[in-house]
């Protein structure tokens, strides 16, 4: 058993440095387009229409994107005339109902800790993976003072991913239900955002905000770890998210 | 080679049929069709897995002429490819049953006659009802539970120690996938068969690529096909890794999973560093892959990927010597060679229980074909045994990196692939096992019927045989062992 302590502190520290410093390392986020003014009205155009999910919109010379819908399918990465991409991962904002209704701050008390409950409406399971990465040793959410709870009765937080399955409905409302108030939903992924590529099945209900009251929404296919912490610090109110105004 | 095969099957049920069974295929690459009669079809199928060796992977339904008509897809044994047994209305407006020859398809059937509303001739027997056991109660669990558990509900039944029935409901995670992708063009369903499981998203990506390729005709670039292989052992790798420390986080061992985890997420990054994704998303294409990787930043991937492997290696060395872990998993959860052929499992579970499926080695596609590839194979199918499996699987993955990264040809990474209508069917071991995905497409290129048989869909028969006897609270210890994904088998 003692082996595996000395196993364990001869590893030393993993942690990422995030959010004191920014974490440097490559391949820990998987990127963003950004909008940009291309110059000519047909390279606009001809980005835009290689979006499977019609994130971004050419208006004249310049495209812009809609975050919610990329799937990281990197088409408009990989062709001729490309967009700008986000290596970064501070991705995270609060939602205009959430900045408007004083009601649904979660407080001061609630900003050193969050215990969250994690429910999967139907997700691809990339997502689940990169939440389960946050509890490992590179990003240890719990230095932090975030921990993941296996009950909804001690959660402050909802985190939802997966283009919300209606078969799923129920589960995910009863979860949102058995939880103590004041509580905070957050859409995780391009699927609880805007229902993503499962946008037009029969069978979901599309973007999370359709069946809970959202508060944070953070961007990808999937958001990396980083980005989910940067969205748990806007939650938590430790940080002011992205700007959609 | 494809029609010596189709001559041989000829041969054989002509010995026993005449002409009364029709053997035949649409075009060169397609894949090989029987068509009996319905009253033969049951005595075809038992001969073809009886004295050919076939072995039912799935079934696919389509509509020809109004009436549904059933392909069953039969795998052949040692290098001979996929054929379909045709299935039609019978004059009194039923389907035979072949699952009474074929138990693996039982499940299909089931989910056939609910969906597609057909008929079959025979009645199966009742779904496996509750045992009957004074004091036992039924244990529900899910769709929510645990901390980043896919949704899925359990139910043990149990008297408070062995669990005596184990049943499992995927119906939660619904997005039919398969009815989204028609009407899509290939390249738009390209984006939705990566997105059945986004961890082994590689792989369903290429299965989905190589089924719409054979529509095509065309050949991948052999470099694109390389580094094809390059990417999906990456993704094994990872997967592997990742399914050894959820097995660790449910055994409790704590410092254990840490340092998989430290692993899962460098291969992660190693991933993304190389092609953008950390999950691989947006690589693979149909016709090649989408980012060519130049042969020094493979060999650099391949020394990061052996100091990991190090670090595997004395992870598995140090879970040998805990007698704490072993104990947990020796003798759990069995699953006997008979039952996983009887089940037709495939993957890694599979393979732990002696019974050796591996595409690369039976079916070798692409860059496959070009080395001998052994499966690994561990006989006692206990929860140890796949525990063992994966590790091995681990050093194989790296053999096979080191091998390709050494040989890249060069050339271009992509072909262009003809629009067509047709049929066809790609297949690909996937990390969890063979994952197959039939692909219908009109001439302008669109989806007309999309289907796939994921390994998950077929694993998820060991659930039960793996619960039903053992210790209630070995289901999480199992379940982590088994690997199994929800959102590829009910997608």
């Amino acid at each position: 058993m003692s082996d595996w302590v000395l196993r364990g502190l001869a590893t030393g520290v993993k942690s990422s440095a995030y959010p004191k410093r920014a974490e440097s390392a490559e391949g820990v986020s998987p990127g963003l387009p950004e909008g940009a003014d291309l110059g000519s009205l047909s390279s606009a155009s001809g980005v835009s229409r290689l979006c499977p999910t019609q994130a971004l919109h050419a208006s004249g010379t310049v495209v812009a994107v809609d975050r919610g819908a990329c799937v990281n399918c990197y088409r408009c990465a990989r062709a001729p005339v490309t967009l700008p991409w986000n290596r970064g991962y501070e991705w995270a904002s609060l939602t205009d109902e959430a900045v408007d209704d004083a009601s649904r701050r979660l407080g001061r008390a609630f900003g050193h800790s969050l215990h969250v409950r994690v429910v999967d409406a139907g997700d691809c399971s990339a997502c689940l993976s990169e939440i389960a990465q946050l509890t490992g040793p590179y990003y240890s959410l719990h230095r932090l003072g975030f921990f993941i709870t296996p009950t909804p009765r001690e959660a402050d937080a909802l985190i939802v991913v997966g283009p919300g399955t209606q078969r799923m409905r129920e589960a995910l409302l009863a979860t949102y239900e058995a939880m103590p108030s004041p509580k905070r939903v957050i859409a995780v992924g391009a699927c609880a955002l805007s229902g993503g590529i499962f946008a037009e099945s029969e069978t979901v209900e599309g973007a999370t905000a359709n069946m809970l009251p959202v508060d944070v929404i953070v961007p990808g296919c999937p958001p990396p770890p980083l980005a989910i912490i940067h969205a748990l610090l806007v939650a938590a109110e430790r940080t002011a998210g992205v700007s959609t105004r | 080679m494809i029609a010596a095969r189709k001559e041989d099957l000829r041969n054989t049920l002509g010995r026993y049929w005449g002409n009364r069974v029709a053997v035949y295929s649409d075009s060169a690459s397609s894949p090989t069709v029987v068509q009996p009669p319905c009253e033969l079809l049951r005595v075809v199928a038992e001969c073809l897995a009886s004295e050919c060796g076939y072995q039912f992977s799935m079934i696919v339904s389509e509509r020809r002429r109004g009436a549904p008509l059933l392909h069953y897809v039969l795998e052949g044994a040692e290098e001979e490819g996929f054929i379909l047994l045709d299935s039609m209305r019978g004059e009194n407006g039923d389907y035979t049953r072949l699952s009474l020859v074929m138990p693996a398809a039982e499940a299909y059937e089931r989910a056939i006659e609910r969906d597609v509303g057909i008929r079959f001739e025979s009645l199966l027997q009742a779904e496996r009802a509750p045992a009957e056991e004074r004091g036992s109660f039924i244990m529900p669990i899910g769709p929510v539970y645990s901390g980043t558990a896919e949704s899925a509900l359990f139910e043990l039944q149990t008297c408070g120690e062995n669990v005596l029935r184990a049943s499992h409901t995927l119906e939660y995670k619904h997005r039919s996938i398969e009815s989204l992708a028609r009407g899509r063009t290939t390249h738009d369903a390209l984006l939705l068969a990566e997105r059945c499981n986004g961890r082994s998203a590689f792989a369903h990506g290429w299965a989905f690529a190589r089924a719409v390729e054979a529509i095509g005709g065309s050949r991948t670039p052999e470099r694109g096909e390389a580094l094809r292989a390059f990417f999906a052992e990456i993704e094994r790798y990872r997967s592997h890794v990742a399914t050894i420390r959820e097995v660790c986080e449910s055994t409790g061992l704590i410092v254990a999973a840490s340092q998989a985890s430290i692993l899962e997420e460098e291969l992660l990054r190693l991933s993304g560093a190389l092609c953008g994704h950390r999950y691989l998303f947006g690589v693979v294409a149909i016709g090649g892959i989408t980012c060519d990787v130049d042969d020094s930043r493979c060999s650099d991937v391949v020394e990061r990927l052996r100091g990991i492997h190090t670090r595997l290696r004395r992870l598995g060395s140090a879970l040998r010597f805990d007698g704490t872990f072993f104990d947990r998993l020796e003798n759990i959860g069995v699953i006997s060679a008979a039952d996983a052929r009887k089940y037709a499992l495939v993957g890694p579970v599979a393979r732990a229980s002696g019974w050796s499926r591996d595409a690369r080695a039976r079916q070798p596609y692409e860059h496959y074909r070009r080395f001998m590839l052994t499966p690994v194979e561990e006989s006692e199918g206990d929860g140890a045994a796949r525990v063992r499996v994966l590790f091995r699987e681990c050093a194989e993955s790296l053999r096979i990196l080191r091998q390709v990264s050494t040989s890249l040809p060069h050339g271009p990474v992509r072909a262009d692939v003809p629009a067509r209508a047709g049929c066809g069917l790609g297949w690909v071991e996937a990390p969890r096992g063979i994952t197959l995905h039939w692909v219908r497409c009109d001439e302008g290129g669109r989806v007309v019927h999309y289907q796939m048989a994921t390994p998950s869909l077929r694993n998820w028969y060991g659930f039960h045989l793996a619960m039903e006897g053992f210790s209630f609270q070995d289901f999480p210890i199992t379940l982590a062992t088994l690997g199994l994904c929800v959102a590829e088998s009910d997608r």
